[in-house]
């Protein structure tokens, strides 16, 4: 099928695939940047990548490495003095290598605004002072982007510049990559996708400025991506970053086997990374055995089953969507319980999630009550077939923590 | 509409336009030619372009309301509303708006993309930076517009573009409107051009600092929603078109109401240049026709020259006044007119020949242009550039007879 007719297929506005093969990069385009202005996607058109920014991010932190002015075992205090969570002992704790693998115990997000202006990420940094630190570093993984966000505010202070003037001078300039966008006032100058949402285009192109690092603004073609990949595959100083860190990481329904440093890993040895962005989905697959490498990106929520059958077309299995089982089991005793995260309470029991919100924030994200089943041995999935696992033993059986990429852990 | 769009872009070197029409509420419109020559995107009549200055109308239309409210005295020392805004002499309002504050225009200090960034920036202003007693003289400053925006945010209590939203936008049902590029980019957006090394180019900066916004340096809108904003000047704020100052001969408009240049012969509008864009208004509200042209290219000036000279003509019965151009036997330029002249960022040196242009330090600022004499008070630039020849008019003698203001909008003082 042409990527014409994927889109189609899909309801997709408008999506670019780039595939890297032996060090030659193929690409193709099709559809709409957005409904609303009909403007024609090009290849060298841009799409927020989103969290595949991540990886972008770890290349400028594995930089500092090898010249030997970082060092990823290290504490990141030693490079960041003034740098404090609510919790004293993690705050001496954190290395890079817990950030890039998301283990540092760093909820997901947090949500004070700070602003679009250059000092955006420092200022946001500096409100990590008086928030809840859930996990002890090290202890599990959990998703985190303000990690993300930490290294890019390292990336910052070591090299003495703002994290964009790094990325630009450290990768894009080198890689003499064109269409990238490191925030709007720069991607207007390209044809930019706008992310759709299933009733049409968004209202804002991007939010959390602060977070960029992680993956809020950065955009690029499916080219320039692939020939940013093209350089890890060359380049013998990042195959480390694709040494496997986590071997045991929970079952979520999306086939991620493990980590790297910022990488994600597969089955069969493939790696890669998603983006979701402001109706903006991007999907990226390496084989580095093979030379291989596959960008999809598209500008909208429907791009996963696009992606899935591009990746298919060129032998990469894409993990299928976790669905309910026919018969499920019961949701056991050892399950049920109330687990804690920064924003919620949530109670598990026989049949339902329950969220009672902890900050005003919470309050007003108005999260629902959840119909789940029994998925697996030790996971759960809710009726929008989100996958949860329930991970550890506590002293009575009980599972320790809820985990759905972010862990909660029991209270009770 | 009698012209043909996409011949003038062409004979212009303009890479896109859009113009619009209002005659008796009625709004036509017409776009021709790309957004930008490196994405090729198409200009629709739903484009957004920059407008630049022409924002200015919106700001003084914003302090008119404060007026109307009976929040604000336009007659009041700006200072008993903004208590750490402190200049050499009481300025108002009203000075604010017919840029006669004395307030140097061009300072352009980026503080950021936050709200806060017009609240900073005017806090970087300091008596030093006020010419000359406000009242006593023109010069335009978009510095000054600066601190109007902060004075509605303080008396509104709100960052300018919500108050911008909530009191002209959504109420005038204007879907096009953009005021940054987060917005913007959710259009097609026109981007600026400018020369590089004789071959125009798009820009690599789309905006101006986000710190002066109410002054002109990030709206952006289709040219059909412009002239819906003008509509409404149609039947009210007429009082933003009374004169308030004569401005130095030969600079594009003989009086400044408030916000509004005053053209003659009842017809008033604005100019605003960004980076790489340009755009133009007139309006002759006896006649409710108005004309807004709205162009990415540096020859934006005599194409909407062109199809403003036309829709007066043909809608309005009025003649529009020839684009200044050297005269074949120019008077010599005379010694009492030479010399260095102070702007805001640029020193200007006059010498019988040319203009030379020098940063603070002295090193150049730009090349230098030759320059001739065009009338009693004023010199001309030689050699258009992109279809403009730039005038200056000296204003005031010194002691010694010699000029004390070089005038080119802004008054520059003389320095040597």
């Amino acid at each position: 099928m042409t990527l014409r007719e994927l889109i189609q297929k899909y309801d997709v506005p408008g999506a670019q695939v780039a595939v890297l093969n032996d060090g030659e990069i193929h690409d193709e385009a099709a559809g709409v940047l957005s409904l609303h202005t009909q403007v024609e996607t090009t290849p060298d058109s841009v799409f927020k990548i989103g969290s595949i920014t991540k990886i972008w991010t770890a290349t400028l932190v594995n930089q500092l490495v090898e010249e030997k002015k970082l060092d990823l075992d290290e504490p990141i205090t030693n490079h960041l003095p003034g740098f404090q969570l609510s919790d004293r002992e993690a705050t001496d704790t954190i290395t890079p290598r817990h950030l890039l693998t998301h283990t540092s115990g760093i909820a997901p997000n947090h949500f004070t605004d700070t602003g679009r202006s250059d000092d955006a990420l420092e200022k946001f940094i500096a409100t990590l002072r008086t928030e809840e630190h859930l996990l002890e570093p090290g202890t599990l993984f959990s998703y985190s982007n303000t990690g993300f966000a930490l290294l890019g505010r390292l990336v910052e202070v070591v090299r003495g510049k703002r994290f964009h003037d790094v990325l630009r001078e450290h990768l894009i300039t080198p890689l003499g990559l064109k269409a990238v966008a490191t925030d709007p006032y720069e991607a207007i100058l390209h044809r930019t996708a706008v992310g759709h949402l299933d009733t049409g285009p968004t209202k804002s192109w991007a939010v959390s400025y602060r977070t960029a690092p992680s993956g809020s603004h950065f955009a690029t073609s499916a080219r320039d991506l692939l020939t940013f990949v093209h350089h890890h595959l060359t380049d013998p100083a990042l195959a480390a970053l694709r040494e496997p860190q986590l071997t045991e990481i929970p079952e979520f329904g999306d086939g991620i086997r493990g980590y790297g440093l910022a990488w994600m890993i597969y089955g069969h040895g493939h790696l890669g990374h998603t983006g979701i962005s402001k109706g903006q989905k991007a999907f990226l697959r390496v084989i580095p055995d093979e030379n291989l490498a596959v960008a999809v990106l598209t500008n909208s929520v429907n791009g996963e089953p696009l992606a899935r059958e591009v990746f298919a077309a060129h032998g990469i299995d894409m993990h299928e969507p976790p669905a309910p089982p026919h018969n499920p089991a019961p949701i056991d005793d050892w399950m049920h319980g109330t687990y804690r995260n920064p924003l919620f309470d949530i109670t598990l029991d026989a049949e339902h999630l329950t969220y009672r919100p902890r900050t005003g924030f919470a309050e007003s994200l108005r999260k629902p009550r959840a119909e789940v089943v029994r998925h697996s041995e030790r996971t759960i999935i809710t009726s929008s077939n989100e996958v949860m696992s329930l991970i550890g033993s506590d002293e009575h059986g009980r599972a320790k923590y809820l985990h759905n990429g972010a862990a909660a852990y029991r209270i009770a | 509409m009698g012209w043909n769009l996409a011949e003038l872009i062409q004979r212009h070197d303009v890479p896109g336009v859009q113009v619009a029409v209002l005659i008796n509420g009625q709004i036509d419109t017409q776009a021709a030619g790309v957004l930008s020559t490196r994405t090729r995107i198409e200009t629709t009549t739903d484009s957004v372009f920059q407008i630049g200055s022409i924002t200015k109308l919106w700001t003084a239309t914003l302090a008119q309301k404060l007026v109307n409210d009976g929040v604000l005295d336009p007659d009041c020392p700006i200072h008993n509303y903004l208590p750490e805004f402190e200049m050499l002499e009481p300025i108002t309002a009203r000075h604010l708006l017919s840029h006669t504050s004395g307030i140097d225009g061009n300072h352009f200090t980026d503080t950021g993309r936050n709200d806060d960034a017009t609240a900073r920036f005017v806090a970087t202003l300091t008596p030093e930076d006020q010419l000359f007693p406000a009242g006593t003289m023109f010069s335009y400053s978009n510095t000054g517009f600066a601190v109007l925006g902060r004075l509605i945010e303080v008396l509104r209590d709100k960052p300018f573009h919500d108050v911008l939203r909530e009191e002209l936008v959504t109420p005038l049902g204007l879907r096009t409107v953009a005021t940054d590029a987060y917005e913007a980019i959710l259009h097609r957006a026109a981007v600026g051009h400018e020369d590089v090394n004789g071959t125009l180019e798009p820009v690599t900066t789309w905006a101006l600092a986000y710190s002066n916004a109410p002054g002109g340096a990030q709206l952006a809108m289709s040219a059909h929603d412009l002239l819906k904003f003008i509509n409404l000047h149609m039947t009210d704020f007429q009082q933003l078109r009374e004169p308030q100052v004569t401005v130095p001969p030969n600079l594009g408009a003989p009086h400044w109401g408030l916000g509004w240049m005053l053209y003659g012969k009842g017809v008033v509008g604005h100019t605003g240049t960004t980076i790489g864009q340009k755009a133009f208004l007139r309006v002759v509200p006896d006649k409710r026709v108005a004309v807004a042209v709205l162009t990415n290219g540096l020859g934006g000036a005599p194409l909407a020259h062109e199809v403003i000279t036309h829709t007066l003509r043909d809608l309005a019965g009025i003649d529009t006044p020839p684009r200044p151009t050297p005269p074949d036997d120019p008077a010599p330029i005379e010694d009492w007119m030479t010399g260095t002249y102070r702007g805001t960022k640029v020193d200007y040196t006059v010498t019988k020949t040319d203009i030379r242009y020098s940063w603070r330090d002295g090193t150049e600022s730009h090349p230098p242009q030759e320059i001739v004499r065009f009338d009693d008070t004023s010199i001309i630039t030689k050699k258009p550039d992109f279809g403009t020849h730039y005038v200056a008019t000296f204003v005031d003698r010194d002691e010694q007879g010699r000029a004390k203001w070089f005038h080119n909008i802004n008054a520059c003082r003389r320095i040597a």
